[in-house]
C-alpha cells in the first residue's frame, strides 16, 4: 500500500506544522494552509531557475509568512483565550485567500516543479510515481531532523519546555519572543517543503488549495493527540490509510460518500480514544 | 511611544496597505455620444471579485467589446446601449440585492453571471420585472422552466456531454473509462450525462471511478485504471471534472505513464491550467471556441481578436467570453425585430429565434424552451500552451438525456 | 423593593437587546437600498445563527464547529416541505411519496426545520457529548463535513450537488426579524434556567462542577439539542430567502463568519453574539459601499474592489488584539446609569443642608 503510505506523509507533513504551533501555544493555526499557498504561489512567480533555487525561495516565502502572521495577528493575542485565537488564525487564513484572489485572480494556475518528479517507475508490475518515495523519504527525515533538534538543541530544549509549561518556561528564563517566533519559523519550512511537494504532484496552485491540507492536518493532529509531535505523524499516516482504504475499497455507487465515512472513522476514534493515539500531557477530553 | 500613537501609526500604515493592495478601481460603462437618445440600459450584476470572477470578468469584457461595436455603428433603434454592472461577490446572500438595485436603474435588459447558482438570483430578479436576460449555465434549470419566461440561456445545456460522446464514437473509439468528480453539479452531471448518450450510441464503459477535486493524489484510482489499460480493455478516458483538481488528475494521469486519449468538458476550457501538464497531448475539450488564435468559425475568432485587441492578451476562456458579446448581438437582433423595447415584445423575438447565427453558435429557443440544446460545440486540443481546433459537433437529438426542456 | 429591582437587573438585557436588534434592523431598512435591505435580512438571519451557536458554545465552554451542518439539516427540511408538490415533482422526480406530496406553509415548515435538526441533534448528543475541549471540536467538525457529504450526495432527497431550487422567498425583514428576536428570547430565557448556570459553571472550572455533583453531559445534551433547534430554524430562513441552494452553502464559510460573530462580540454572553453579528454584519456592509468608491465631502475614494474581504479579516482581527475577550468582554448588557455626576446631585439635593453626608 505504497498510497497510503505517502499520503500518510503528505498528510504527517501538514500535521507537524499544525502540532508544533499548538504544542507551545495553544493555537491551532488555521492559516498554516496559507502558508502553504503562499509557498506555492513563489513557485509561479519564480520562473524556471534551477529547483534548488525554486526549494529555496518556497521555504523562504512560507518562513517570511510564518514570522509576518506570528508577529502582526498572535503575538498580540498571546495569552488570549483558545477561541480568540482560532477565530484570529481564521481571520488571517480569510484574509490571505482574500488577497491572492486579489493579486493572483480566482482561477487556479498550472505549473510544473520538476519533469524528473513527474515521472514514475516500476516495480514489478506496480507503476510508482518518484515523487512518492521522495515524499516518504523528506517526511521521514524532517521528523527525525526535528525531534534530534527538540531534543539536542538548546533551542529545541526550550521549546519543549515551554510546550510543556510556559508560565514556568518563562520564568525561568526561556525568552518566549525568539521560542516563539522560531516555531513559526519552524512550521513555516515544513509548510514550504510541503507546498513544493504539493505543487509536484497536482501542477496547479489556486487561492484556496490550503484549505483541505490544513483541515486533515487539524485531524491528524487531533487523533495522533495534541501536543504529540510523534503523535501528530502518527495521525497522519492512520488518516492517510483510512483515506486510501475508502478510496479503494468502497463500493462504487458508495464512492461518493467515501468523505463521510472517514469522518464517522474519526468519530469513532475520538469516542474510543480522545486523548489522542499519543498522549503528551494529560488533557481533559472526555466527560 | 504611547499606545494609542502606536495603535494610529498601526492602522494608518494597514489602511495604506489596503488601499494599495486593493487597488484597480470597478468598471466604468462606456460613455455614449448619442445626442438626447435615451439609452437602452443593460443591467450586469456580475461576479467582479471572489470565487468566480475568473468566469465572469471575460463576460462582462466581451459584453463592452460588443456594445462598443454596436455603438461606433448607430446603436440599436438609433439608441445607443448601455452596460450598467455592479459586484456581486460571488456572495450568493448579496446576489439578488445587488440585482434588484440594478434593475431599479431603469434596465431594459440583463446579462446575469453564467452559472445557475450565482446567476439564478439575478435572473430572477429580472423576470420579477419582465426583464428580458441572455447568459450560459450548463444547468437545464438556467432556462423557462427552472427559473422564468425572462431567462435565455445560449448554452447547450445536458447536451455537453452528449457532443464529447459523438466525437468519440466517430473516431472508433469503444472502450472509455470515465473519471466522475462529484464535488460539484456540473461535473457530476456531465459524467452521467455521458454515460447515458453513451449507452444510447450503443457503447458499453470499460471502467469507472470516482475522486474529489480536493484530493491531492489520485494513486488508487490510477492504479485500478492501469490495471484495466495494461489489459488494453481502455481505449479512451472521459473526465467530468474541471480544474484545478482535474488537471492535477490529468498530470498524475500522464505521470502514470498513461498516454490515451482524455475528453474532458468545458471545466478544462482555456489554457490557464496546462502549466501543470507541459506538453500535453492527446487532451480533448469539448470547448467554447479556440481563443488563442485559428478558430475556423469566423464569427467566433472576431470575438477572440477583438478582446485580444483591446485586452494584449488571448482570451482567457473559451464560452465566457462569447457570452457577454453574443448576449448583446442577441438582444440586438431582438429589440430590431420587435421594433420596441417592451419586455414582453423582446421575449417574444427572442422565442422566435431558429438556427440564428449568433457570435457564440447557431441558437435555436421556442416558447416551450429557453435552452438550444442542439446547438454545436467545437472539440479543441492543445499543442503547447496553444489550442487547436479538431471538429464542430452538434449532438444528436436521440442520444441526449432528458433535461428539464 | 429589593427583589423587583433584582428581577429588574436580571432580565433588563432582554428588552434592551430586542429593542437594539430590531431599531438596527428598522433603521438600516428605512435608510438603504435593495443591497443593503438584502443585507439586513441576512444579517437577521445570520444573528439568528449564532445565538444559536451562544446557547451551546457560550453557555458549555466546548467549540463547536459543526453547528451549521443543523442549518443545513434546516434548510433541507424546511425547503423540501415549502415547495409546492406540483414544482418538486418536475424538479426532483425522485422524492419519497411523504416528502414529494406534502406542502406546508413557511412557518410551520421553518419550525420542523428545527425540530429534524433538533432531532439530529438529540441523536448526536449521545456520543459527542462525552468528549470535551479539542476532540469535540474535530468531533463536531466530522459531523458538518459528513451532512455535507451526505447532502451533497443523496440525490434522490437532496438533490445531490445540484441543490434545491424553487423554495419560494418568504423571508422578509420582518420574518427574519421577528424570529431573530425570537431566537434572543430562547437564548436569553435558556440561560437564566438553573441548568444553564450549572452548566456556565462548568465552563468556569470543570473540575470544580463535577465534584459538587453536576452531570456535565445531561446539561450539555439539552444545550446542544436546543441549539441544534436554533440552527435548523436559520438554515430554513436561509433557504426561504435564498431559493436556491446547496450543500456547500452550508460548511465552512458560514461556520467562519458566524463563529467569527460570536466570538469577535464576546463568547461568554448573549449580548456578545447580538453585538458580534450585528457589528460584524455592519462592517462589511460599510466596507461594501467603501469598496464600491465613495464621495466624502471634497474628498473622492476611488473603488477598491476587494477591500471588504481584506478589510473585514483586518478589523476582526484588530478587535480581538484591542479586546481578546470580544467587544462586549463577555459580559451582558449592563444596566444604564445616570452619569454620575447627576448622581450626586440627586443624591446631594436630598440632604438637608449642612450635613455631612460621609461619600465613599
Amino acid at each position: 500500500m505504497i498510497d497510503a503510505i505517502t499520503y500518510g506523509s503528505q498528510f504527517a507533513l501538514y500535521a507537524l506544522g499544525i502540532a508544533l504551533i499548538f504544542g507551545i501555544m495553544g493555537l491551532i493555526n488555521f492559516a498554516h494552509g496559507e502558508l502553504l499557498m503562499a509557498g506555492a504561489y513563489a513557485i509561479v512567480l519564480i520562473g524556471k531557475p534551477p529547483w534548488p533555487v525554486v526549494v529555496l525561495a518556497t521555504v523562504a516565502v512560507a518562513i517570511v509568512f510564518a514570522l509576518g502572521m506570528e508577529r502582526a495577528a498572535f503575538r498580540p493575542l498571546r495569552g488570549a483565550s483558545p477561541a480568540t485565537l482560532l477565530i484570529a488564525s481564521f481571520a488571517v487564513s480569510y484574509g490571505l485567500q482574500n488577497l491572492a484572489i486579489l493579486i493572483e485572480g480566482s482561477a487556479p494556475k498550472g505549473t510544473s516543479v520538476s519533469t524528473w518528479l513527474s515521472e514514475s517507475f516500476s516495480i514489478g508490475s506496480v507503476s510508482v510515481p518518484k515523487l512518492d518515495p521522495v515524499t516518504v523519504g523528506v517526511t521521514i527525515v524532517l521528523l527525525v531532523a526535528l525531534g534530534l533538534f527538540l531534543q539536542r538543541t538548546r533551542m529545541g530544549v526550550q521549546m519543549r519546555a515551554a510546550a510543556e509549561d510556559f508560565r514556568m518556561a518563562r520564568i525561568l528564563g526561556v525568552r518566549a519572543n525568539t521560542v516563539i517566533a522560531t516555531a513559526f519559523a519552524i512550521s513555516g519550512l515544513l509548510a514550504g517543503i510541503g507546498a513544493y511537494l504539493l505543487v509536484a504532484q497536482t501542477g496547479e496552485v489556486s487561492y484556496d488549495m490550503g484549505s483541505n491540507p490544513v483541515l486533515y492536518a487539524f485531524v491528524a493532529t487531533v487523533l495522533g493527540g495534541m501536543g504529540s509531535l510523534r503523535g501528530a505523524v502518527l495521525g497522519g499516516y492512520v488518516f492517510g490509510t483510512i483515506f486510501v482504504l475508502l478510496q479503494s475499497y468502497l463500493p462504487l455507487e458508495l464512492r461518493s460518500y467515501r468523505d463521510a465515512f472517514a469522518f464517522g472513522a474519526v468519530i469513532v476514534m475520538l469516542l474510543v480514544r480522545p486523548q489522542g493515539l499519543i498522549v503528551a500531557r494529560s488533557v481533559v477530553t472526555r466527560v | 511611544m504611547s499606545k494609542p500613537i502606536r495603535i494610529a501609526l498601526v492602522a494608518a500604515l494597514a489602511v495604506a496597505t489596503l488601499l494599495a493592495l486593493t487597488a484597480g478601481g470597478g468598471t466604468a460603462a462606456p460613455k455614449n455620444t448619442f445626442a438626447g437618445k435615451k439609452p437602452i440600459v443593460i443591467a450586469m450584476p456580475l461576479a467582479l471579485t471572489g470565487v468566480i470572477s475568473f468566469y465572469d470578468q471575460p463576460n462582462l469584457a466581451g459584453a463592452q467589446i460588443a456594445v462598443a461595436q454596436i455603438n461606433r455603428r448607430g446603436g440599436v433603434l438609433g439608441r445607443p446601449l448601455r452596460i450598467i454592472s455592479a459586484d456581486t461577490k460571488s456572495d450568493l446572500g448579496l446576489i439578488a440585492g445587488v440585482a434588484k438595485s440594478l434593475l431599479a436603474k431603469k434596465a431594459d435588459l440583463m446579462i446575469p453571471t453564467l452559472d445557475y447558482d450565482f446567476g439564478g438570483p439575478s435572473a430572477r430578479a429580472a423576470c420579477a420585472k419582465n426583464i428580458p436576460a441572455i447568459s450560459v449555465a450548463g444547468d437545464s434549470r438556467f432556462g423557462l422552466q427552472g427559473i422564468g419566461r425572462c431567462l435565455f440561456n445560449q448554452f447547450p445545456a445536458g447536451s455537453e456531454a452528449a457532443i464529447g460522446a459523438t466525437w468519440a464514437w466517430s473516431k472508433g473509439w469503444r472502450h472509455p473509462y470515465v473519471l466522475e468528480d462529484p464535488s460539484i453539479s456540473y461535473s457530476k452531471t456531465f459524467f452521467e450525462n455521458f454515460k447515458y448518450s453513451w449507452s444510447k450510441l450503443g457503447g458499453q464503459i470499460a471502467g469507472e471511478d470516482t475522486f474529489m477535486n480536493s484530493d491531492q493524489s489520485i494513486a488508487s484510482q490510477i492504479t485500478k485504471m492501469k490495471q484495466l489499460v495494461d489489459q488494453k480493455k481502455v481505449d479512451f478516458i472521459f473526465m467530468g471534472s474541471y480544474a484545478p483538481g482535474g488537471a492535477s488528475a490529468t498530470k498524475q494521469i500522464r505521470a502514470a505513464g498513461i498516454n490515451l486519449p482524455i475528453i474532458g468538458g468545458a471545466g478544462f476550457d482555456g489554457t490557464f491550467w496546462l502549466g501543470a501538464v507541459p506538453n500535453l497531448k492527446n487532451f480533448y475539450v469539448v470547448a467554447g471556441g479556440v481563443t488563442t488564435g485559428g478558430d475556423p468559425n469566423k464569427l467566433r475568432a472576431a470575438v477572440y481578436a477583438a478582446y485580444k485587441a483591446k485586452f494584449k492578451k488571448d482570451a482567457p476562456l473559451g464560452e465566457q467570453t462569447l457570452n457577454g458579446y453574443s448576449a448583446v448581438y442577441a438582444f440586438k437582433k431582438a429589440i430590431e425585430r420587435a421594433k420596441s423595447t417592451s419586455g414582453a415584445k423582446v421575449i417574444a423575438q427572442l422565442e422566435k429565434f431558429r438556427n440564428e447565427p449568433l457570435p457564440i453558435g447557431n441558437i435555436t429557443w421556442t416558447s416551450k424552451c429557453h435552452i438550444s440544446k442542439l446547438r454545436s460545440l467545437p472539440i479543441v486540443t492543445f499543442v503547447g500552451n496553444k489550442e487547436k481546433f479538431v471538429a464542430e459537433v452538434s449532438p444528436k437529438a436521440s442520444i441526449l438525456p432528458k433535461t428539464l426542456c | 423593593m429589593e427583589a423587583l429591582r433584582t428581577a429588574a437587573r436580571a432580565t433588563w438585557p432582554l428588552p434592551a437587546l430586542l429593542a437594539l436588534v430590531a431599531a438596527a434592523a428598522e433603521i438600516a431598512w428605512a435608510a438603504g437600498d435593495s443591497v443593503t435591505r438584502g443585507v439586513v435580512v441576512v444579517a437577521m438571519i445570520n444573528l439568528t445563527l449564532v445565538i444559536g451557536l451562544y446557547v451551546f458554545v457560550g453557555n458549555s465552554g466546548v467549540f463547536s464547529f459543526g453547528s451549521v451542518a443543523f442549518a443545513s439539516i434546516g434548510a433541507y427540511t424546511a425547503a423540501l416541505l415549502v415547495i409546492p408538490p406540483d414544482q418538486k415533482s418536475i424538479l426532483q422526480p425522485d422524492l419519497p411519496g411523504f416528502i414529494a406530496h406534502s406542502h406546508y406553509g413557511s412557518v410551520e415548515a421553518t419550525l420542523m426545520g428545527g425540530v429534524v435538526a433538533a432531532a439530529a441533534g438529540a441523536v448526536l448528543a449521545v456520543p459527542l457529548m462525552r468528549l470535551n475541549g479539542i476532540a469535540a471540536g474535530l468531533a463536531t467538525f466530522a459531523v458538518l463535513v459528513i451532512i455535507r457529504t451526505v447532502a451533497n450526495s443523496w440525490t434522490e432527497v437532496t438533490n445531490g450537488a445540484a441543490g434545491i431550487s424553487g423554495v419560494p422567498v418568504t423571508t422578509s425583514k420582518n420574518a427574519a426579524l421577528v424570529w431573530a428576536l425570537i431566537a434572543i428570547v430562547v437564548g436569553f430565557a435558556f440561560q437564566s434556567t438553573g441548568l444553564a448556570l450549572r452548566l456556565r459553571g462548568s465552563r468556569e472550572d470543570d473540575v470544580a462542577a463535577r465534584s459538587l455533583g453536576v452531570s456535565i453531559r445531561t446539561e450539555r445534551r439539552v444545550a446542544w439539542v436546543i441549539h441544534a433547534f436554533v440552527m435548523g430554524v436559520g438554515g430554513g430562513l436561509y433557504a426561504q430567502y435564498l431559493g436556491s441552494f446547496n450543500a456547500n452553502f452550508f460548511y465552512l464559510a458560514l461556520t467562519f463568519t458566524t463563529l467569527a460573530m460570536l466570538v469577535v462580540g464576546g463568547i461568554k454572553s448573549l449580548t456578545g453574539a447580538v453585538v458580534g453579528s450585528l457589528a460584524i454584519s455592519f462592517i462589511a456592509e460599510l466596507l461594501h459601499r467603501i469598496e464600491q468608491g465613495v464621495d466624502v465631502g471634497p474628498l473622492h475614494v476611488p473603488a477598491r474592489p476587494g477591500l471588504r474581504e481584506v478589510g473585514l479579516a483586518i478589523i476582526m482581527l484588530s478587535i480581538l488584539i484591542l479586546r481578546p475577550r470580544g467587544l462586549t468582554n463577555g459580559r451582558e448588557l449592563p444596566r444604564p446609569r445616570f452619569p454620575r455626576r447627576l448622581r450626586e446631585v440627586v443624591r446631594r439635593s436630598a440632604i438637608p443642608q449642612g450635613g455631612d453626608a460621609a461619600e465613599t
